[in-house]
Parts: C-alpha cells; structure tokens; sequence
C-alpha cells in the first residue's frame, strides 16, 4: 500500500548550502547526512553514478516536504522533469517568461490559480510555478504537475497502481488533464498531481537532474507496490535495495512510471 | 467493546495517554489531531495491524474518515477480516 507523498526531491550542488537557503524559505532541516553510499542499483537512473551521494529531508512550511540530493559534480541545465507549484515564491528567486507554456491554463483550470508564474530559484537552479496573486502564502510544495503522452493511461497508471484518488479531470486548450490526489491522514502525505497532455512527447528524467527530479513515496510493502507498478505499465524499476539513512533502515525501489517519471519506493524498516 | 479495538487502545496505550475518561470517549479520539502517532508510528501501526489480524490494508481504507480513531480503525479491521474469512 502506499501511504502517500514522503517528499518531493530537489537537486543541489552543495547539500549544507542548498539547505540554508530552504531554511530562508521556511523549511526545516530534519536531517542532513553527508558521504552516504549511493547503491549500484541506481546507476541507470542517473546521469552521472558517484559512490557517494548527500542529503538534506527538510519539512516546509505545509505541503510535501523537500529531499536535498547532492549526487556529485555540477548540475546539468535542464528542464524540470515535474513541474512542481509552491505556495509562494520563496526568497532569491526571479521571474521566467513562461506565458506561453500550456501548464498555465492547466495550473489555472486544474488547480484554480488565478495567475501562475514561473520563476528560477537562483541558488538552486530550480524553476517552479507559483500564484502570483495568491499573497502571503508559504512556500510549501502545493501540487505537481507530470507532463504526459496519454491521459487515459497515466490516468489509469497513478489510480490503479500509485493508490491516488480522481479529483477532477477537463481539458484546456493545450489538451486534457486529470487531476488525481494522494489523501493521507497525515497532512504532509497528501498531494495533488495533475497529469497532463500538451507539450509533445515527455522525456526520462534522472536523479541527478537540475531541478525536482524524483517523486517520494511511503510504501508498506515496497516489492509488491513496485510490482503493481510494473503491471500497471512502469517502464522499468531499480528492483528492491537496502539503505540506513537517519539511523533508520530503509527498503527502497525507484521505479520509471509510464511517461518517465521518476518514483522513490520507502519503506521504514524501524 | 471488539476485540480489535481493546487491541487498538492497548497499542495506543504503550506510547501514550489516550484522551477520555470512559473507553468510548477513548474510541472517538482522533489520535492525529492529539498527536498520539507521528509518521512513523503510523507505519509501524499499520504493519503490527495487518500482522496481528492478517489481513492487508487498501488505499481506500487509508483514505477513511474511520481510518483516524481507534474505534474506526477497529471497524474497518473488523470488515477487512470477515471479508476475508
């Protein structure tokens, strides 16, 4: 079964840095460990495999929270494989003209923001959407958005396998979107995600890639979630390793869902 | 009182003070709004559950209003192990 959302992870060159500015913008650092070792098993999902790799867990200010990853060397321009909504723009950020991208209208029909803007958070060379008229809210993660080939699939994917629940579905000139939501007990576990069509082909996304990379997700049972996720048209998945991180052991699988997204698989192991 | 639910409040009741004077108010706490759980906790309940009873939680018994006192959890238990027997 999985749980919901354990955290939404964003890439940094320098994890006790990238830490400092998220605690700029109301986040909380409630781990940060340094030379972990980074298993083989991922080597397919990143572009560049390091032995060691670094990370910060840092609650936010509502909403899911932020997994620093420092996997080594400098971070790649690329586009943000999720497009991922905060309450607010945090500080050390500017403005991206992005008026023309299709995620405007669904942000604003799927998710009812009255005006998304996109900006780049500068330290972090993260860009990410926010409501530029939704004044004085926090910086939290609201929502992300996946860019995908066919609704219907994706759709079927992330209810049918992921646990999510429809919470609406439309079409706006870009094309179709449904809207789909994680609803957990514990607050930071929900999520919603829209799933939708409209910029051409969706491309695979690495771990290391520059921006939020990587959706985390809390599992009971990580092989039987990863093997419902196979069914259910995952492209491919790391298969089950073992890490200890916060003194905690962890059961981990990362999973390449039907449009390239990436899925962390975590199960506590006490 | 079920069996499920004694079970439940004994669990509750190994990390902490549950709320109520009499155990049917003890039933209606919401043990997230008390914080009688964190994240871990919830996990760590969810696995002794389905060990303890055998059976398997849903998504959809997650989602459950009933899922956040002990004594709708203990009626979902309940359901899930008459529909497996």
């Amino acid at each position: 079964m999985i749980l919901g959302a354990d955290h939404v992870a964003l890439s940094c060159e320098d994890v006790a840095s990238a830490s400092g500015v998220l605690a700029q913008a109301g986040y909380r650092a409630r781990f940060l460990e340094r030379d972990l070792p980074n298993p083989p098993a991922k080597r397919a999902f990143l572009g560049a495999y390091h032995p060691r790799h670094s990370l910060a867990y840092c609650e936010g200010p509502g909403g899911a929270a932020l997994e620093l990853t420092e996997h080594g060397g400098a971070l790649p321009d690329a586009a943000s494989p999720y497009q991922v909504l905060l309450g607010a723009a945090p500080p050390e950020t500017r403005a991206v003209d992005m008026a023309d991208s299709p995620w405007v209208c669904v942000w604003q029909e799927a998710f009812g923001c009255r005006r998304p803007r996109a900006a780049l958070w500068s330290p972090l060379r993260a860009q990410f959407w926010h409501d530029s008229d939704a004044g004085g809210a926090a910086t939290g993660v609201r929502a992300l958005l996946v860019p995908v080939a066919d609704v219907a699939r994706a759709q079927e994917f992330w209810l049918s396998a992921m646990g999510c629940g429809l919470v609406a579905e439309g079409r706006s000139e870009a094309g179709p979107w449904v809207r789909v939501a994680f609803r957990a007990p514990v607050p930071q576990w929900s999520l919603d995600v829209i799933l939708a069509e409209g910029d051409g082909q969706p491309g695979s996304s690495l771990l290391d890639a520059a921006g939020f990379p990587c959706l985390g997700l809390l599992s009971t049972n990580v092989p039987r979630d990863s093997d419902r996720m196979r069914q259910a048209g995952a492209r491919e998945g790391s298969g089950e390793f073992h890490v200890e991180i916060n003194g905690k052991t962890l059961r981990i699988a990362v999973v390449r869902g039907p449009d390239g997204e990436l899925l962390e698989l975590i199960q506590y192991r006490g | 009182m079920r069996s499920e639910a004694t079970w439940l409040l004994r669990w509750f009741e190994q990390r902490g003070t549950v709320p109520g004077t009499t155990p049917e108010e003890q039933l209606q706490v919401n043990y997230f709004d008390v914080q009688l759980i964190d994240s871990l906790g919830v996990i760590q309940l969810i696995a002794e559950v389905e060990e303890h009873f055998g059976i398997s939680f849903h998504e959809r018994h997650f989602q459950d209003r009933r899922f956040a006192t002990i004594g709708g959890l203990s009626e979902l238990i309940a359901e899930l192990g008459a529909a497996d027997r």
